[in-house]
């Protein structure tokens, strides 16, 4: 129970399920709790130790979704995307901000092994692998709308303000992106951008490879979130920013080809979530059965007992959810988007109820910085408005499921 | 050099186990199973030894349940090479896990034998000293460093009141003491690349060795839970308790 | 019945070990004998014909024998097998080295870190780190075993003298030779065997705290210094101070418990101390519920009292 059943995973993803709890019980855990202040350190690069990342580098997280031939590993390509919501879980577990670090990773990863041309595979695939601080990042979201614009109305007037213009054997970027994951650390971003104003966004935004340190690209801001805060939350601004043509990804439907890898995305999304509310579970589970209130065990008393019942039903609920949206992306089912949407609603509210009981069995001592349960707390709010807020997911599942009435588009505001 | 080691596959150390309410044994449905940790230390010691460039070839065995498969998948993502199951779904005593690995050593030929100094399930710290003994080797138990030299391996072990030094000529037998090393864990490529290692299977029978248990669990409980006792109001009164009721100082 | 218990000692003087095993011994009915191996190990075995319960002592004095090394040691206990009903050692680490090496060489599986004899092949010995007991029957014609030393009195030590006889030595195996030995330096007793221990947690936050603030209360108790898992991996002790499942497995007299919060892993090590005294800030600390004597306070405030207390008192 609220863990992952051993007898759905394979031998393998037992094992690498065991070396990720070990390294989080052993390494993360301890780390959180004994230096409670330093996600509150106003320094970003100060916050994480860059020990914990050489740890997460030596049990091989980081560099998920690389192929094996560039000194990655290949998954089970059947259960791929299990395995990514497995170890998701686990490394958010111990912190969601380090899982939201490293997951930005994977997702990127296979961003690049799908659309990037070989020579830059060659180019910067070793170079993630050979430096423990390397990070990617996915920039998609700008300031004047992100999921909520793309929904997708798929017309010119909601296409993104991002602009690159081809200029001889270079692409020209100019625009901003904000609240963007690992924006402030990455070393290499993936940047989509207009590319055809008069058409919609699914057939005129193309993506693009823009290393860290590009003239033209400023990293403008650490943003400082209420939770996840390990992973810095970054903004940048293109001025007149200069990629060479072959930077180019995906031309025109970066975001129509962009799907399968979002879905993979949303999985591993909802399953961190799902990694803060078993942390919720066991630190207050430990607690009830330890911590004496008129004279017994909180455990004992009824009202704690109902409340940590209905912690670990709706742990057990979102399970039984994200693993089907798992199993519906890893075979490509034709539900998988809907499904994924649904996950990443479902994982975002419920845990956030599992968090706010948390909150409430350990009394006072809930709402003390240095007990590290209204860290969970903050973590788990702040996941209702990542990887797309909870009521545009909502919106993606209706306008899935009723594509010719609620997903047709109405036209602009007369 | 070649470096048997042998791993048990116990219940998670984190896990407070529990007795069945009939007294027969402990509870260990649902309960999550890992590698003893203290052969993983062995495993760790064998591959630093590979490293290090002293071993060639890293043999693991473990006599269990076929599930025991898992533990030496682990210890074969950690660095060994191939993986040996003796495969018993009785429980097997450390006497027999012995004879098993002296008929294993006989076929393997190794130099250097390296097993924990004891499970934490039955705590029974013997099956090294066991093996050693039917082997007619010197032992090294309860070591925290190791120094191998020519046909000789030195090992510092920890003893009452410090440490202790033996040379042992190869082949010897170590027992992994807590401090020998800290494991690595399996980490996720080479838990893959562990899924392309051999793992050859065989029973007790095979090597002619019976398992019957030579002792008889008649009674399993669990002791007294201690009470809590009083909340003392300063330092005074506690000394003063320490002192008088209680008789310690 | 006649039962061999091979004697804890240090050549010259006889450890508190073998009257334990001794009087463990006697619980299984019987003669008892004592066997003495060492090289100038004559003042020990005077001494361990002084213990009551002891019919006789056997004297293996050989340079071979010196530093009691687990192959020479086997043999000569193997060699005298013959004689005895069962083979008994304390679960010293050098009873631990030696013991399983001589059941393997008689073919007998051996009964380890027996807590309780309730008859001469009826033991208990705790499993899973003391969260459980065993009871078990040994079905070997030979017994052979190992008792915690905690579990049983120390026999008494009494003005009449028992024989002492020479044992005939048998071959050294010559499978290992000795190098050299380290005791450590420390004044204080050694974890395992001392009758109080003072242990820290994470809250003592630095190794310096540990010498400041605990080891003068230790040094004024005689104490032995321990540490949490969470304190060894802040790296505040070394971990052969670690007291708890992965660690040491202690029952002293007097546990002193300062800024420890009792997770299972550490409670496993120490819950079988005969009085346990808690220090913690924290008043609903889960070590409270083990604890005889539970003082809720600032350890920074309260273990400098306790020193300064004792130390008052034992001046008066």
């Amino acid at each position: 129970m609220i863990h992952a059943d051993d007898g759905i995973l394979s031998q393998e993803q037992r094992l690498m399920r065991d070396s990720c709890r070990s390294f989080v019980d052993d390494v993360v855990t301890p780390f959180i709790r004994s230096n409670w202040q330093r996600e509150w350190d106003m320094s970003p690069g100060e916050r994480l130790p860059s020990a914990i990342l050489e740890g997460a580098e030596a049990i091989g997280v980081r560099t998920l979704g690389v192929p094996e031939e560039f000194g990655g590993i290949d998954l089970e390509k059947e259960t791929e995307v299990r395995t990514f919501a497995l170890i998701s879980e686990e490394i958010a577990r111990g912190d969601s901000g380090l899982a939201d670090k490293l997951v930005q990773n994977w997702k990127v990863s296979i961003v690049l092994r799908q659309f990037a041309p070989k020579h830059l595979q060659e180019k910067w695939f070793p170079r993630l692998l050979e430096d423990p601080k390397f990070l990617l990042a996915h920039c998609l979201t700008e300031p004047r709308g992100a999921s909520d614009r793309w929904l997708p109305y798929n017309v010119p007037e909601a296409s993104m303000h991002t602009k690159a213009v081809l200029d001889g054997d270079h692409w020209v970027i100019n625009g901003r992106k904000q609240f963007i994951s690992n924006g402030f650390d990455a070393s290499l971003y993936v940047v989509y951008a207009n590319t055809d104003p008069s058409v919609g966004m699914l057939q005129g935004t193309s993506s693009f490879l823009v290393p860290r340190g590009t003239p033209g690209l400023t990293i403008t801001k650490c943003n400082e979130t209420m939770g996840c805060r390990f992973m810095n939350n970054g903004e940048l601004v293109f001025e007149d920013c200069r990629v060479p043509a072959d930077h180019l990804l995906v031309k025109s439907t970066a975001l129509a080809s962009a799907g399968q890898y979002f879905r993979a995305g949303k999985i591993i999304q909802a399953a961190k979530n799902l990694g803060v509310g078993v942390a919720c579970f066991e630190r207050t589970a430990d607690y009830v059965q330890n911590y004496v209130q008129g004279g017994r065990i909180l455990i004992k008393h009824q009202a704690v007992a109902l409340r940590l019942a209905d912690m670990a039903t709706r742990i057990e609920a979102v399970r039984s959810l994200v693993e089907r949206a798992a199993k519906a992306v890893d075979e490509a089912h034709p539900d998988a988007d809907i499904l994924c949407n649904m996950a990443k609603v479902y994982a975002s509210e419920e845990i956030m109820k599992v968090a706010t009981h948390a909150l409430e069995l350990h009394g006072g001592n809930g709402a003390m910085l240095e007990f590290g349960i209204e860290k969970l707390f903050r973590d788990a709010a702040i996941f209702l408005h990542m990887d797309a807020t909870v009521d545009v997911s909502r919106m993606k599942i209706i306008k899935n499921m009723f594509p010719a009435t609620a997903g047709k588009y109405a036209g602009p505001e007369s | 050099m070649k470096v048997v080691v042998a791993v048990k596959r116990v219940a998670d150390p984190n896990v407070k186990v529990r007795a069945l309410a009939d007294g027969s044994g402990v509870d260990l449905a649902n309960v999550k199973m890992t590698m003893n940790p203290f052969d993983e230390i062995a495993v760790e010691e064998a591959v630093r030894l590979k490293e290090a460039g002293h071993a060639t070839e890293i043999v693991v065995v473990s006599v269990g349940p076929e599930k025991s498969a898992e533990t030496l998948r682990t210890a074969l993502a950690m660095g060994a090479d191939r993986g040996l199951l003796v495969r018993s779904d009785a429980v097997v005593e450390p006497l027999a896990v012995a004879k098993i690995l002296k008929a294993v050593a006989e076929t393997e030929k190794p130099d250097l034998i390296i097993v924990g100094k004891q499970a934490i399930d039955d705590d029974a710290n013997q099956t090294g000293q066991m093996l050693a003994a039917l082997l007619g080797w010197g032992q090294g138990t309860f070591a925290s460093k190791i120094a191998i030299g020519g046909a000789a391996i030195e090992v510092t072990r920890e003893v009452d009141g410090g440490l202790q030094t033996v040379n042992l000529p190869l082949p010897a037998l170590v027992t992994a003491d807590l401090r020998l090393n800290e494991p690595r864990y399996a980490s996720l490529p080479n838990i893959m690349k562990a899924k392309k290692k051999p793992i050859d299977e065989k029973t007790p029978a095979d090597y002619g060795v019976a398992v019957e248990p030579r002792l008889t669990v008649v009674r399993v409980h669990e002791p007294a839970t201690r009470k809590a006792g009083i909340k003392v109001g300063s330092v005074a009164e506690l000394v003063d308790k320490l002192r008088t009721e209680a008789g310690v100082l | 019945m006649t039962i061999l218990v091979l004697a804890e000692h240090q050549d010259t003087q006889l450890d508190e070990a073998t009257a334990k095993a001794v009087s463990a011994a006697g619980r299984m009915g019987g003669d008892v004998h004592v066997l003495v191996a060492g090289s100038g190990c004559g003042a020990a075995a005077e001494a361990a014909a002084r213990l009551e319960g002891v019919a006789k002592v056997l004297l293996a004095d050989d340079p071979s024998l010196a530093n009691r090394l687990a192959e020479p040691v086997a043999a000569l206990v193997v060699s005298l097998a013959g004689g005895y009903d069962a083979l008994l050692a304390p679960s010293t680490t050098s009873g631990k080295n030696i013991m399983p090496r001589v059941a393997a060489l008689l073919d007998v599986m051996q009964i380890s870190d027996v807590i309780a004899v309730e008859g001469p092949d009826l033991f208990q010995r705790p499993i899973y780190a003391g969260n459980v007991i065993q009871t078990v029957r040994s079905t070997d014609a030979r017994k052979v075993l190992t008792v915690r030393v905690s579990s049983f009195p120390a026999a008494a030590v009494t003005a009449a003298t028992r024989p002492i006889e020479a044992a005939a030595i048998s071959a050294d195996p010559a499978r290992s030779s000795f190098v050299r030995s380290e005791l450590s330096g420390s004044e204080r007793p050694e974890l395992t065997g001392a009758r109080i221990v003072v242990s820290g947690g994470r809250a003592l936050a630095s190794a310096e705290n540990f010498e400041t603030v605990l080891a003068p209360l230790a040094d004024r108790l005689g104490a032995a210094i321990g540490a949490s898992r969470a304190a060894v991996d802040a790296g505040y002790v070394s971990n052969d101070l670690q007291v708890g499942q992965t660690g040491k497995i202690i029952a002293p007299d007097l546990y002193i418990a300062c800024g420890i919060s009792g997770a299972i892993q550490h409670l496993a090590g120490m819950k079988d101390s005969k009085v346990i005294v808690a220090i913690n800030k924290d008043p609903e600390a889960p070590i409270f519920q083990v604890a005889d004597y539970g003082l809720v306070a600032d350890l920074f405030e309260a273990v400098p009292e306790f020193h300064a207390t004792v130390a008052e008192k034992m001046r008066a």
